[in-house]
């Protein structure tokens, strides 16, 4: 049991899939807390505890890319995280944040109460309508934030982890929403708390700069994009120039940092931008291929199968079903 | 008794209008009132609003009746209940121990959350909605009022998206009650958005009517003009939806109306007449007949006789 829970944690990050799969055998005769993981693909409550027993510390997880955000909330433990290649002590009374498309492997020495929340970007507009680069900007900037204050307030947060915990329970058809809202709260109070006074953390290398303005542009442009207020969609190059930067120097830095060509970020970007529009049933899927800068609509349908396995037509077709 | 008549929407106007003290936090798109904490003189009978807001009362214990459009809610200890805005609405106590009263602007939540609202604040076609509430949801919500609160008197920085999320959360837990009796069928996101704002359309058609600012009811026609919809594409998504034409809407809202200004205003048939621009008083009376199969003389009066025996007994 233990094991199978030891492999559920590091596929958990790997692929969405299979993390889909895990949630069927969940047996909903156990008692509040006692899950390792909850949740799907889009939106999931980790408890390290329960992962990881104490005769299985120290443990380590095998590098991985993620592809979600994801908050770790340590009450008391112990361990290490290295992100990209730089690492972090992991102590009681601190947050640690990470963002997609980063290298990452976790430690744990001691275990003794951490949790975390896994999160899509798509799952908190989607449900909660708020953009992460708008509202949460130290989601994007900060590796770690420490939760030194007082007691009560971290007792605060727990209790708003045990409310999403309890929506996860009670498979509600309104528990998406909740749970967004939930996270939403959780998220405010973290930066209630700390954004007064807040600077953005140099990042320990120029690179990280680099990568980092790429996502700020790339995200800008698409959010413009969607809603319509710029017609033309850029390239490397265009990304590259806006950092007075040479396009092959940009990838090569991208690659290195995030493991993808700068190519495979727009695509991915792109098909995010893609679902999100396809649901919209006003519009053509003629229209929305040339709004994501595809000129015929058959690129458009092979680029978009190529990535998701449905064609535009029958993503839609099961977009409106749900 | 009738409620003294008015047409005032803000939030701000309508606490000034009761004598009711404004702080500094209550402000056109939101305010938290702890009625218990207000010394009301009972029994209280509150004037007409036609507020431009959402009213949410958490009530712990409390009695009363809530009249909004046609429909009488009452008010009872353990109680939620919400009203939608742009129609007429009052209320009326005869016992405050314990009751929350918040009200927002709908562009109060948007401002923060922008998107994923809209279903929300439908709340399945009605005008209100009301339900009772267990012990342990009643804590909860107690709770998440107390802490609306305290943010509210706070100088904290965001303590309005926290705010916000606070409402959007109780709205979220009130919708999941009433899911099971929804008669919405909003198929996706989008056209839930086109659903509501149809519906924001129309109520502030009526409540420009009402303060003279329009000369006639809008109908599919002028409405798909201002979505940008083609007609028969709107009228499409919108019976679809609901389950209800265009003008099943739009007539059964204007009759809301006029039940509610016979029942509790003193209001001439001709001036009510005139109110919703209607030239002729004939016109109006047999507009109203064929809609309730009643004359709305008779329904004044039948309301007013029955009040009145409710009173002898």
């Amino acid at each position: 049991m233990e094991n199978s829970n030891k492999i559920k944690f590091t596929d958990f990050y790997d692929t969405a899939k299979i993390m889909g799969l895990d949630l069927s055998s969940v047996d909903l005769d156990h008692v509040d807390m006692s899950y390792g993981h909850l949740g799907d693909a889009e939106f999931s409550f980790v408890n390290s505890k329960v992962l990881h027993p104490d005769d299985q510390l120290p443990f380590s997880t095998p590098p991985f890319f993620t592809t979600f955000f994801s908050v770790g909330f340590v009450l008391d433990a112990y361990g290490k995280i290295i992100v990209d290649k730089l690492p972090f002590n992991v102590k009681p009374g601190m947050l640690f944040v990470n963002k997609p498309g980063e290298l990452q492997q976790l430690t744990w020495e001691v275990m003794n109460e951490s949790y975390g929340i896994i999160f899509s970007e798509n799952f908190i507009s989607k449900y909660a309508g708020i953009s992460i680069y708008k509202t949460f900007p130290f989601l994007l900037f900060e590796r770690q934030i420490p939760l030194k204050t007082s007691e009560v307030f971290q007792q605060e947060l727990k209790k708003i982890l045990l409310l999403i915990v309890d929506q996860l329970l009670n498979d509600s058809p309104w528990k998406n929403q909740i749970c967004a809202n939930l996270l939403t709260r959780f998220l405010l109070k973290i930066k209630q708390e700390y954004w007064e006074g807040y600077v953005i953390n140099n990042p320990e290398t120029k690179h990280h700069d680099i990568v980092n303005d790429f996502f700020q542009n790339l995200e800008f442009h698409y959010d413009q994009l969607l809603k319509g207020k710029v017609q033309r969609t850029l390239y490397m190059k265009d990304y590259a120039e806006m950092q007075q930067l040479h396009e092959n120097y940009l990838s090569s830095i991208l690659k290195a940092k995030t493991g993808k060509t700068g190519g495979q970020l727009i695509a991915e970007k792109t098909l995010s931008a893609a679902k999100i529009l396809i649901e919209d049933p006003r519009l053509s899927l003629k229209e929305i291929g040339y709004m994501l800068g595809f000129t015929y609509l058959s690129y458009f349908s092979i680029f978009f199968k190529k990535h998701t396995g449905l064609s535009p037509v029958n993503y839609r077709k099961k977009s409106l079903q749900l | 008794m009738k409620p003294v008549l008015t047409n005032l929407s803000k939030i701000t106007e309508c606490l000034a209008f009761m004598n009711l003290p404004i702080s500094t936090y209550n402000s056109v798109d939101f305010s938290f009132i702890k009625l218990h904490e207000l010394g009301i003189n009972l029994p209280f009978h509150s004037p007409t609003f036609r507020p431009d807001f959402y009213n949410l009362f958490i009530i712990v214990d409390a009695c009363g009746s809530y009249y909004i459009g046609d429909k009488e809610f009452e008010l009872s200890s353990k109680k939620i209940i919400i009203s939608r805005p742009e129609s007429f609405s009052s209320s009326y106590w005869t016992k405050i121990q314990k009751v929350y009263a918040i009200s927002f602007r709908k562009s109060f939540l948007l401002q923060y959350f922008p998107a994923g609202i809209d279903t929300v604040l439908e709340l399945g076609g009605e005008n209100g909605y009301t339900y009772d509430l267990t012990e342990k949801s009643m804590n909860y919500y107690e709770q998440t009022c107390q802490e609306i609160y305290d943010l509210s008197l706070s100088t904290m920085a965001y303590k309005d998206e926290l705010i916000a999320n606070l409402i959007l959360n109780l709205l979220f837990l009130m919708q999941l009650h009433q899911n099971s009796d929804s008669n919405l069928k909003l198929e996706s996101e989008k056209q839930t958005t086109i659903v509501s704002a149809f519906r924001q359309n129309m109520e502030n058609n009526f409540s420009r009517l009402i303060r003279g600012e329009d000369t006639s009811i809008m109908r599919t026609k002028e409405h798909s003009r201002l979505l940008n919809f083609n007609e028969n594409h709107l009228s499409k998504v919108i019976s679809n939806c609901t389950g209800k034409t265009i003008n099943e809407w739009i007539n059964e809202k204007l009759i809301d109306e006029i039940k509610y200004l016979l029942k509790h205003s003193d209001k001439s048939m001709k001036e009510i007449a005139a109110l919703f621009a209607f030239n002729d008083l004939n016109y109006f009376c047999s507009y109203f007949k064929t809609q309730t199969l009643n004359a709305p003389n008779a329904l004044r009066k039948e309301f007013n006789n029955g009040k009145k025996n409710q009173n002898y007994v």
